[in-house]
């Protein structure tokens, strides 16, 4: 059905035959004038009885649509024949923005503001019509575009799209490609292709606004692209702009996409992204696998540009057809391998069939997992959390010696809007797990003991429980999973910029649980409890879903999850029973593995008269260790307390001195906190967070070059309190010789010294006495 | 009869060989003195010296041939004509470009400087004597002792201007004389040597049109003042004025036909008019380069020492055309036309010079020192009338040449310490050890995608760069100024650390990592990876 609403039409009095006739009437909704201009034969009063498409034809004719005002004309649609082929030209000013400028007498229509076609269509052969269905063997060439930007034509072509059809004539393929390129270091769009995947949902597209012409459409809605494809020109009368639309279909299910800012074959930016459709019942994607990927030396992208730029977002949803669920997401420096051909166009990405295994079969240094327990809508997948972000770049090109903070520290926004800072982020009911070095395929893997899909070898993660509350996931010693669980209310008094949400920073603990070693440690409001308890924290691997047969495996194995209440930790031992004993108003700290057991720090109200294994405790803080061989002990907890040892030394001016530091911590609590080295006003180096154990030692050197002579004073401030200090004498070092540091031979300042006296009896010939 | 034939014979004989000897001796002594500052450059350093103008030529001049057009991707935007020049020589020769602009070409540079300022002052001065002692004076100005030696297309650019200049009081002379065979031959060799400085630079090679065309709107100026005084010169000045407009077009001609690459000297045209309004309308420099470059040295004092012939030769050709401005104007029927040339010229190179400076001051990206590379043209106009003056100071008071002399022989001195950048007195050293080179060159026939940091300034880099002049292999890169986080590795060796040392940088850490190469000069360390993701 044409989304043509004809109201009522009436004949321009004063149309006279041969001349342009104008319909008025509505379209979309909107009071529109379509003046057709007859070239070469008359409008008949017998042809304007029927609708005003049949008044012209489209291959010579020309048609102008004004809407709302009669002469507020943003269409111009003129037909010519050329070489045997029509060929359509379309006039928009700033493509549709602007009123165009035109002359109109008798037959004789002329362009004045802008002069030349935005959008030039031709079929590669026959009509526009063949067996009276539409053509989509077409080129299309577009003027008009400023690197993206929609400008008014100058002349000189800057896209052309030729579109190319399978065995039913439907569009099968998409290719554009950027003509004329005057910014080639502008990020522009330079290379498109868009593909229907075989098996692809069928193809649909809403009917044309003129039979004979079947590709222009009017609209005041929005697209529904999971409904149909729009008209691949679609006037859009709600922004008043011409819209190009691709043939095949854009982001429903079953596309297989280029979206490059390079020319070819080499594709960068969003190549390939693709739609897969494992339902063909619905328009809808099922898994979407998104590539943002920079060729080495390509200067687009994250730095740096010497490497290979990979990276993938990989969403796929299980039961609820509009929403995401599920994303995995890698990132690393593997170069794309085929070369693929569409419609003649050659570039290098991995096929659609191959794509899954490039992403998911192969390893990668850095994966993160989502999960939308809510699901998330839109056409793209799930955008938090991810590898694609450019900050992780820093972190993969080796530059900085930690990974990006928001792996641990997540933004935890209320909503799932997109922002600046959203590809770090985790919204209210998300989930986010990571490893920032993975070095092997992606694998997930269902827990029992909470009821969640998890990354393997994950190096933490977390779920925004909303209203600042996080359920953060441990995984203590060697073990590849989540052993240990602690809900934290973060700091709500946090540095940060002017409408950015709060971090995922420590913050106060809640509830922690921790299933080590045999044991279930809890520790909640009301206590502490340590049960002997059998469990089991993983199921075997699985792998995200590939194709269709593998997606409805991960479905049925994911179905059955039921996931514990993030909210009631204490409500998860109840799935594991065992004797244990409960330590009402105790609390604990600390909780890590060590050699052959486990260690916490246990602070108890009362005094616990021992059992269950387990030494009497007294009151207060205590250490508790658990060896495999000998069982529970107890120790005496001496509070944190750091002994330092910095080396006093003489050093020499402007030359880079190793310093070592080293300290001590003499209690048997662990101790951890910011560590800072200055050297007089200049500051050296910085830990964010240094753990020492209680008894153990550290001990790094810091290197130190300074620019003046003198004592100097070296500062080790912890927590923002100075430590420790020791004297420094940096002793000159003066301006050297440079004939001693610069002589290639002995025989050079002789030679040197001759040149010079040739030169002085040359000048004294010149100024000597007349 | 024939005892007086003889004796006439002999008498004429004996003069022309005495001004035959008299100008060979001028042109040996000026070509011995031009070799003995070239030779100096090149072999203070045995050859092993490279700069940042000269690397970006070197680069330039290389990759010409590979493209086989003047317009290629990387050349040199304000002209052709020097790396066509340059690789010509390179082809002839059989060297690499590299090795040409480190041995030879300053050699050549200084050699057409001495011989073309001799050939031109000595007209212009109407005296072998006076253009021998004119021509000297060049060499007492570091700044362009370092610009004809350098590897950059202004040993060219000087010194074909000294040749244009000729050119030019020749053909107005012949006219003069109405030899009009030689007016014609002297008019082409103009027109030519216009038309290779254009392709030179568009930018320097047309200062002396520049200083033509100034000089002309004075004239016409003075004419609209004082008509009758100017009558003579009317004639003289209506063809100045024509030939001026003949070789703008010249330029029009390589800028937007030849050389199309040139045409974006208008954009700077634009964007330096542009910002010359903003100067006008803020009065805040956006940029200074008369306050920076003193780090460059070693010491204030040692910066003002070497420099301060600059000031000598400024002040003293200033008097020396003030004393002779008057009395020519006064007397102006009988000045000779080389004088009032000159004299014009140097008003109009003056006010070049003093126009360079807000020009400076607006820091456009092409380059912030137009005053300090005008001055070298500057000098060429200056020369000839500060040796014409101390000319007749020493005629007056003869007890002063023994002082001058002494003064001449430091400031010749001070001429070469300074366009040597020579350590004792520079920071900004330009020498290199080829043991560096050699390092470099080990490392990065080794690793790939890779970079190497060579230390906070240039030197290392230009060095290489003037060994092989297409750059590193394998897609490898020198890290200079702070080390980038992703450079992995860092070369060390005594000269480095000497100029660490005379810059005031401190060390650097990665200089503490594995010495991973040592060739007994130069030592290439690695940075131990903290990451599973560092290389």
């Amino acid at each position: 059905m044409l989304r043509l609403m004809v109201l009522f039409s009436v004949l321009s009095a004063s149309a006279l035959a041969g001349n342009p006739a104008t319909w008025q009437g509505q379209i979309a909704g909107v009071p529109a004038w379509v003046t057709v201009v007859p070239r070469g034969h008359e409008i008949s009063s017998q042809v304007r009885g029927q609708p005003w498409w049949g008044w012209g034809n489209t291959e010579t004719d020309a048609y102008l649509f004004a809407f709302n005002q009669p002469n507020n004309v943003r269409i111009i649609l003129s037909f010519e024949t050329k070489g045997g082929l029509p060929e359509a030209q379309l006039y928009l000013n700033q493509w549709g923005q602007r009123p165009l400028a035109y002359s109109l007498q008798g037959d004789q229509l002329s362009l004045l503001d802008p002069t030349l076609p935005t959008i030039t269509v031709r079929p590669e052969e026959g009509g526009w019509l063949v067996n009276g269905r539409p053509n989509y063997r077409l080129t299309l060439v577009q003027d008009g575009l400023r690197c993206d930007l929609p400008v008014n034509p100058d002349g000189i072509p800057d896209m052309e799209v030729k579109v190319g059809v399978d065995g039913e004539g439907l569009p099968l393929w998409q290719t554009s490609r950027r003509l004329n390129d005057p910014h080639p270091n502008w990020g522009c769009f330079r290379f498109g292709v868009e593909l229907r995947m075989p098996n692809s949902p069928p193809f649909k597209v809403a009917p044309g606004l003129l039979p004979g012409f079947p590709y222009l459409g009017i609209a005041r809605e929005a697209t529904d692209w999971f409904s149909e494809n729009p008209n691949p020109l679609l006037f859009d009368l709600r922004k008043n702009h011409l819209e190009v639309n691709p043939f095949t279909g854009f982001q429903n299910g079953g596309m297989y996409v280029i979206n490059s800012n390079t020319p070819g074959p080499d594709v960068a930016f969003e190549s390939p992204f693709i739609f897969y459709n494992f339902d063909p019942t619905t328009r809808y994607a099922h898994l979407v696998v998104r590539g943002l990927h920079f060729p080495r030396w390509v200067e687009f992208g994250p730095e740096p540009y010497s490497l290979e730029r990979t990276s993938f977002r990989y969403s796929w949803k299980t039961d609820e057809e509009t929403a995401w669920r599920y994303s995995v997401n890698v990132a690393g420096f593997y170069p794309y391998p085929s070369n693929l051909e569409v419609g003649g166009e050659k570039f290098k990405a991995p096929s659609a069939n191959a794509t899954p295994k490039f992403v998911v079969g192969q390893p990668w240094p850095l994966v993160t997992f989502v999960e939308a327990t809510r699901g998330y809508p839109g056409s793209e997948g799930i955008y938090f959390y991810t590898s694609q972000s450019d900050a992780h770049w820093d972190w993969l090109s080796g530059s900085v010696d930690r990974p990006t903070p928001e792996f641990e520290a997540p933004y935890l926004p209320e909503g799932d809007d997109l922002v600046r800072t959203s590809d770090r982020a985790l919204p209210r009911g998300f989930r986010g797990e990571y490893s920032a070095a993975y070095f092997q395929k992606p694998t997930l893997y269902l827990s029992p003991f909470d009821g969640q899909l998890h990354l393997l070898n994950a190096q933490g993660g977390l779920w925004n429980l909303g209203a600042g509350r996080v359920l953060r996931y441990h995984r203590l010693g060697q073990a590849p999973y989540v052993n240990g669980w602690t809900r934290e209310r973060v700091p709500s008094k946090q540095a940060r910029e002017l409408g950015e949400p709060i971090k995922a920073l420590p913050g106060t603990l809640e509830e922690a649980l921790y299933a080590l070693e045999g044991y279930l440690l809890y520790a909640g409001p009301q206590g502490v409890e340590i049960r002997r308890a059998t469990y089991r924290l993983a199921d075997t691997p699985l792998a995200p879903p590939t194709d269709r047969q593998s997606w409805q495996a991960f479905r049925q194995r994911v179905r059955g999850l039921a996931p514990r209440d993030p909210q009631n930790l204490r409500g998860w031992l109840e799935g594991s029973p065992g004797p244990g004993i409960v330590l009402p108003g105790a609390r604990f700290e600390g909780v890590r593995l060590i050699p052959q057991g486990l260690r916490l720090t246990l602070t108890l109200a009362a005094p616990f008269a021992g059992g269950q294994g387990l030494p009497a405790l007294a009151a207060g803080r205590q250490i508790l260790e658990y060896n495999r061989t000998r069982g529970w002990s107890r120790q005496t907890a001496t509070p944190a307390r750091l002994e330092v040892a910095l080396e006093n030394r003489t050093v020499q001016q402007y030359t880079a001195t190793p310093l070592r530091l080293t300290l001590r911590n003499v209690g048997s609590l662990d101790w951890s906190g910011p560590v800072e080295v200055w050297a007089g006003d200049t500051l050296l180096k910085t830990w964010p967070q240094l753990n020492i154990a209680g008894g153990q030692s550290w001990s790094e050197e810091v290197a130190f070059a300074a620019s003046h002579p003198g004592p100097q004073q070296l500062t080790l401030r912890v927590e923002g309190r100075i430590l420790a200090q020791s004297p420094l004498e940096v002793l000159p070092n003066p301006r050297p010789d440079p004939w001693q540091t610069f002589r290639l031979s002995s025989s050079q300042p002789w030679l040197l010294a001759v040149i010079l006296l040739l030169g002085m009896i040359g000048l004294w010939r010149v100024w000597r006495p007349l | 009869m024939s005892t007086t034939l003889r004796s006439l014979w002999a008498r004429s004989s004996r003069q022309a060989a005495g001004v035959i000897s008299q100008e060979l001796q001028s042109l040996l002594t000026i070509l011995g003195l031009s070799l003995a500052f070239g030779a100096y450059f090149v072999l203070r350093y045995g050859g092993h010296w490279g700069e940042v103008d000269s690397v970006a030529f070197a680069g330039m001049i290389a990759r010409l041939p590979e493209d086989g057009h003047i317009i290629y991707a990387g050349a040199y935007p304000h002209g052709y004509a020097y790396s066509v020049w340059a690789i010509t020589l390179s082809y002839f020769t059989g060297l690499p470009v590299g090795e040409l602009l480190r041995w030879y070409t300053p050699i050549i540079g200084n050699l057409f400087l001495g011989l073309f300022a001799f050939a031109n002052f000595r007209r212009w001065l109407g005296s072998d004597r006076l253009g021998l002692m004119a021509a000297s004076v060049l060499f007492l100005v570091p700044e362009l002792v370092f610009t004809v030696s350098r590897g950059n297309h202004e040993k060219l650019t000087v010194t074909l201007t000294l040749l244009a200049l000729l050119s030019l009081l020749r053909s107005f002379m012949e006219v003069q004389g109405r030899n009009w065979a030689r007016f014609a031959a002297w008019l082409s060799v103009y027109y030519l040597l216009a038309f290779v400085l254009v392709s030179l630079n568009i930018f320097f090679g047309s200062s002396f049109i520049v200083v033509s065309t100034l000089a002309a709107i004075l004239a016409w100026g003075l004419i609209r003042i004082t008509p009758r005084r100017m009558k003579n010169f009317r004639n003289p000045i209506e063809r100045l004025t024509l030939r001026v407009a003949a070789s703008w077009l010249l330029v029009l001609l390589v800028m937007w036909y030849i050389y199309p690459l040139g045409g974006q000297n208008l954009s700077v045209l634009k964007t330096a008019l542009a910002k010359l309004g903003v100067l006008a309308l803020s009065l805040e420099p956006q940029s200074n380069p008369y306050t920076t470059g003193r780090t460059d040295w070693s010491s204030v004092a040692a910066y003002r020492t070497i420099s301060s012939f600059r000031w000598v030769l400024l002040v003293g050709s200033l008097i020396s055309w003030l004393a002779l401005i008057v009395p020519t104007f006064r007397n102006l029927d009988r000045s000779t036309l080389p004088k009032v040339f000159l004299l014009a010229l140097y008003g109009a190179a003056g006010l070049q010079m003093a126009l360079a400076i807000p020009v400076d001051l607006i820091g456009l990206e092409e380059g912030a020192n137009l005053q300090v590379r005008v001055y070298t043209y500057f000098v060429l106009f200056a020369a000839p009338l500060f040796a014409l003056g101390l000319q007749r100071v020493l005629q007056r008071w003869p007890l002063l040449r023994a002082p001058v002399i002494i003064g001449i022989t430091f400031f010749a001195a001070c001429s070469l310490l300074k366009a040597t950048l020579d350590p004792t007195v520079s920071n900004r050293w330009i020498f290199y050890h080829p043991a560096e080179v050699e390092a470099i060159q080990s490392w990065a026939i080794r690793h790939a995608n890779e970079s190497l940091w060579v230390g906070p300034d240039t030197r290392l880099s230009d060095g290489y760069l003037m060994e092989h002049s297409l750059g590193l292999p394998n897609y490898n890169s020198l890290d200079m100024g702070a080390p980038s986080p992703q450079t992995y590795h860092a070369l060390n060796s005594p000269i480095k650390q000497a100029n660490d040392k005379a810059w005031g940088y401190t060390g650097s850490p990665l200089l503490l990592e594995q010495r991973v190469y040592d060739n007994g000069i130069a030592q290439i360390y690695h940075r131990t990876p903290r990451t599973p993701l560092q290389k």
